[in-house]
């Protein structure tokens, strides 16, 4: 009998408590969202897999292999979140080379005055930096990496939380992939709030074709440029622009399949279960969490807002208008803010057709968040 | 809602160098962008603004493909292999 007893002890069953059985609640949730709502379910479905799993008991998933911890004692979570994000954080520079292969930098070449709006939206961040500051729950390492959710971009939100903030970084991460999942429905009142139908009927005159040789001079042209002023930003910039050339070389098909399916893919599948695995109950239990979440819609709100609002601001001075609603694209969430502005004015002016016109300010706002981060990381670290 | 001066002081900083750095970072961007564009864009840009039509076409193209690609991937998940998002 006191062997049984010993034995049940030494359960997960015995030693389950209610914040880890509402984790793995939240985590079956987001695998429902993922498989029956179809929402980001490249993210979604893993990081619910994961928060499942390390929230079981007694497991010692998250366990970190540092030298106090003896052979064979590391936690598979604990070693991905070790070496894939806390020590050497690959995984997110890996992803932008699978992104990098996959963007088409055409209509921000065809139309450069829209890079500009990449810029404004990124006034997310530090809004949402000031909000964070404000409740006095975090130091300026930790607001800056929730600011960081308004650029709307997850792996460079991953980066900079690994770098400056790993206590939060699963939340962090969840939620700027939460926010990106339902940019559809974020982001269309707060366009509409600040424009006026005659605005969002804007017709945009299509852009002109674009050359193979402007596609291979411009990637080169902007990491040279980006990194010599933001050195810090290299490892996201260097590999969006190494993928993005190595699709437009056309010389390397085979590169560009590995980066687009096979890393791509690859660091999906770690990244977010080990995103999902930082979820452990103790860490999301508290005010902290529901602050970081109400910060993070305030950031993406504010990203929205000042990218329409600048887009406004562009229209005083040009001669050919551009619609406003592209403006909110320059939050990255690529290409959902894109295809989101698309929608908005096909639902005002059924002639518009905008998407293509948004992918400017989405590929900028990639460029933007990135810049930003590396100015954090500069000054910060 | 109290603010530490040199929270105030560090924030203040990091706000200015950033939102200044992003706008003059992209404004290059965008200007080196239109020079790449002037010297190296394709010869047939000014037929191609005039006559508007093939690229209204393509960008009318692209939109169904984009809408089309969004619908399979409501209906049937496992049947397409869409890229993750970058937040992206």
């Amino acid at each position: 009998m006191a062997e049984f007893i010993d034995f049940f002890e030494s359960t997960g069953l015995a030693n389950i408590t209610w914040q880890q059985g509402l984790m793995i609640l939240v985590g079956l949730g987001f695998i429902f969202l993922a498989v029956a709502r179809n929402m980001e379910p490249y993210e979604l479905l893993p990081i619910g897999l994961g928060i499942v799993a390390v929230n079981m008991p007694l497991t010692g998933l998250t366990t970190l292999p540092t030298e106090a911890t003896g052979v064979q004692e590391a936690g598979l979570f604990g070693i991905t979140f070790h070496y894939g994000l806390a020590f050497w954080n690959i995984l997110p520079p890996l992803m932008f080379l699978g992104l990098g292969a996959s963007t088409d930098f055409g209509p921000m070449i065809a139309n450069p005055k829209t890079l500009l709006l990449g810029a404004a939206a990124q006034i997310g961040i530090f809004a949402a930096f000031w909000g964070a500051l404000a409740t006095g729950l975090f130091e300026i390492p930790e607001a800056a990496s929730i600011g960081i959710i308004g650029g709307a971009d997850g792996p460079t939100t991953i980066f900079i939380s690994a770098k400056l903030a790993p206590e939060i970084l699963g939340i962090t991460a969840v939620i700027a992939y939460s926010y990106v999942a339902t940019v559809a429905f974020v982001q269309p009142p707060i366009m509409k709030l600040f424009t006026t139908k005659a605005e969002r009927e804007i017709e945009m005159k299509p852009l002109r074709d674009v050359s193979r040789r402007e596609k291979l001079i411009i990637p080169t042209f902007i990491l040279i440029v980006v990194i010599l002023v933001v050195p810090r930003s290299a490892p996201l910039i260097a590999m969006f622009m190494i993928g993005n050339l190595l699709k437009e070389s056309g010389v390397v098909p085979r590169l560009v399949q590995a980066s687009t399916d096979v890393i791509l893919y690859v660091s999906t599948i770690f990244l977010m279960l080990t995103i999902g695995a930082q979820l452990v109950a103790e860490r999301v239990f508290d005010l902290e969490t529901l602050a970081i979440l109400g910060l993070g819609l305030v950031a993406f709100c504010a990203g929205t807002a000042s990218g329409v609002i600048f887009a406004k601001i562009m229209n005083l001075f040009l001669k050919e208008k551009i619609n406003p609603l592209i403006g909110s694209a320059g939050v990255s969430a690529v290409p959902m803010a894109a295809r989101t502005s698309h929608h908005l004015g096909q639902e005002a002016n059924p002639k518009n057709f905008l998407l293509y016109h948004a992918m400017g300010p989405n590929a900028a706002g990639v460029i933007g968040s990135a810049a930003v981060a590396g100015v954090f990381l500069a000054l910060i670290q | 809602m109290t603010f530490d001066a040199d929270i105030i002081e560090k924030g203040l900083s990091l706000t200015v160098i950033g939102v200044s750095t992003a706008f003059a970072l992209l404004l290059v961007l965008s200007f080196g962008v239109w020079t790449v564009g002037k010297f190296f864009g394709p010869k047939e840009v000014a037929e191609d603004a005039a006559d508007s039509s093939s690229a209204e076409r393509r960008d009318k193209a692209l939109a169904a493909a984009i809408a089309v690609s969004a619908l399979r991937e409501i209906r049937d998940n496992s049947a397409t292999l869409p890229t993750p998002s970058s937040g992206e």
